[in-house]
């Protein structure tokens, strides 16, 4: 399969800022005290979109952790006896069907959510990118066995194993993140391991191996920052 | 060429039936996971312990686990698969009232979003960075993002509600004319086209730029190939392979994801039919269930992996 170029996304991460490794440290092949090095820690250019994004994720950030103190209500408090208020200057988004406020019910829940989110990605990121750089270094038996599980996986309709393991074990955060993180993990194993088996055929892998270099070296040093770009595109 | 494919189909095949069977262990380990049981969500109030014993017993429910695994399995090679526990029927019937009108539905809303989509991404792409481009790109994003019960409230609020152009209990009664049908099936198929249409026409758009700047397009522009045939005839069938692994997998989110959709509208799909399986410990009717999307799921893949096949002559080895 073709890998499809990342497509610029506005709400996506800012790209790495590093300057290309070697620019700011190289020692001068010819003696040229007068060279002046390029500041490192570059001003990351970002287009308008990306700051965009930037500041919408950063507003997200920044209720989720603030959501407390920023929450002119408690979040169960009835405030109000009319229930469905319409927007006013006392309840900015309304009151609901009990007459609570509902801007400090949504910063709450934003909270919540701003978590949920985070933890699956990050598990299933983490979690999707080490199994498929353990399958691309180990050998094609254990790459054929993890795909076909992986496959076998995706093929349950998310939405219903979500509901299979609630019904199963009880539905509460750290099972809603489980739960997230499993449903993402294929797909972002998939895409570790079409990385991987690109770069594993580049010659720097090629002279590691030959080296002598450990598996786990190979996975960590020398593919592992070569995908991290695509990687963070790619992941949804 | 038509060896080559019918030995990828076998082989793919086989995988096919590999895959089947971990997924009815998992399923099958999941389920048994379960607390309470078939006997005592039948029984519900009645249920003393001599009588769901009985029950019990009476649906094979006493056997070890791996037992009932392994009866099951010889079932299904002889085409046999189960009785459901709470409807008392063979799982057969009961999923073949249901599936013909989820494939009505996902073949509906196939055949409407699938052209549509890709319109829309070729021609995100062709006129990248345009006006045109970014309102696509920028509608698709937000409705990728937006959740399906949203949409789905937001349709039935504004047609059904507030427009009076169609009812918002979709599916009822027999459909006997071109209105009947509009009307059971518009708000359903519109509501799922948001949001397969958005993530088709996404990765379209992404497959398409990615071939448009490729050298043999600069060929073709420079040898004076009008941009629709430059488009059409040189970069489409490159991106073909892509393209058919966005589609395929859209697609498959239409038999078994649409749950919400199914609960929101009433429509007598095989997803809702699979939830009331799980919540009535059901456990050969879910079974059953889970077969058939992960095949349709598998078939899907297959179509998708051949489509990238036919297209790229490097991929046949």
């Amino acid at each position: 399969m073709q890998p499809i170029e990342p497509v610029q996304r506005s709400s996506a991460l800012p790209p790495s800022g590093d300057p290309p490794l070697g620019r700011g440290s190289m020692p001068p092949a010819a003696p040229a005290p007068d060279q002046p090095r390029k500041r490192r820690g570059a001003r990351i250019a970002l287009t308008t979109g990306g700051r965009v994004g930037l500041s919408m994720v950063g507003l997200m950030l920044f209720v989720a952790v603030f959501a407390p103190l920023i929450a002119p209500h408690d979040v169960g408090a009835i405030v109000t006896p009319d229930v469905f208020a319409p927007f006013s200057a006392k309840l900015p988004f309304g009151s609901d069907f009990l007459g609570r406020d509902m801007l400090s019910r949504i910063l709450y829940g934003a909270r919540l959510t701003v978590l949920l989110a985070l933890a699956a990605v990050l598990l299933a990121a983490v979690t999707g990118t080490t199994l498929g750089l353990l399958a691309t270094v180990s050998g094609r038996a254990v790459d054929e066995t993890m795909s076909r599980l992986l496959d076998a996986l995706t093929s349950i309709p998310s939405k219903m194993f979500a509901l299979m393991l609630v019904a199963a074990f009880g539905s509460s955060l750290p099972l809603l993140v489980l739960t997230a993180a499993i449903s993402y993990m294929p797909g972002s194993y998939r895409i570790a391991r079409a990385l991987a088996v690109n770069i594993s055929t580049l010659e720097f892998v090629q002279v590691a191996r030959a080296r002598g270099e450990s598996a786990l070296y190979i996975a960590c040093v020398e593919m592992l920052p070569n995908m991290i770009h695509p990687m963070l595109a790619d992941r949804t | 060429m038509n060896r080559i494919l019918i030995g990828l189909i076998g082989r793919r095949v086989a995988v096919t039936a590999l895959t089947l069977l971990i997924v009815s262990a998992i399923i099958f380990t999941i389920t048994n996971l379960l607390p309470g049981d078939a006997a005592q969500a039948a029984l519900g109030q009645s249920a003393t312990p001599e009588t769901v014993a009985a029950l019990r017993q009476q649906f094979g429910l006493d056997m070890p686990a791996h037992v009932r695994y392994v009866h099951w399995l010889g079932g299904l090679l002889h085409g046999d698969f189960g009785r459901s526990f709470s409807g008392d029927m063979p799982v057969s019937e009961l999923i073949g009232g249901r599936l013909p009108k989820s494939l009505a539905l996902a073949a509906i809303t196939t055949a409407v979003s699938v052209p549509i989509a890709l319109l829309l991404g070729i021609l995100a792409a062709v006129k990248r960075e345009s006006v045109v481009d970014r309102v696509i790109s920028l509608g698709t994003l937000s409705l990728v993002a937006t959740p399906e019960f949203l949409i789905a409230t937001v349709a039935v609020l504004v047609f059904a509600v507030k427009l009076h152009w169609l009812s918002a209990l979709s599916y009822s009664g027999p459909i006997e004319s071109l209105h009947d049908f509009l009307r059971a099936y518009a708000m359903p198929v519109l509501t799922l086209c948001a949001v397969v249409i958005a993530q088709m026409a996404r990765m379209t758009r992404a497959a398409v730029i990615e071939q448009l700047s490729a050298s043999y397009v600069e060929m073709a522009t420079l040898k004076g190939a009008s941009p629709a045939r430059v488009v059409l005839r040189h970069a489409l069938p490159n991106a073909i392979g892509p393209i058919a692994n966005a589609i395929a997998l859209s697609l498959s989110y239409l038999l078994g994801g649409v749950i919400v959709v199914e609960t929101i509208f009433n429509y007598p799909g095989l997803a809702s039919l699979m939830v009331d399986a799980v919540s009535n410990r059901d456990f050969p009717l879910v079974q059953a269930c889970t077969l058939i999307f992960c095949v349709a799921y598998l078939t899907l893949v297959l179509f998708a992996d051949l489509c990238s096949i036919v297209s790229n002559p490097r991929l046949r080895t």
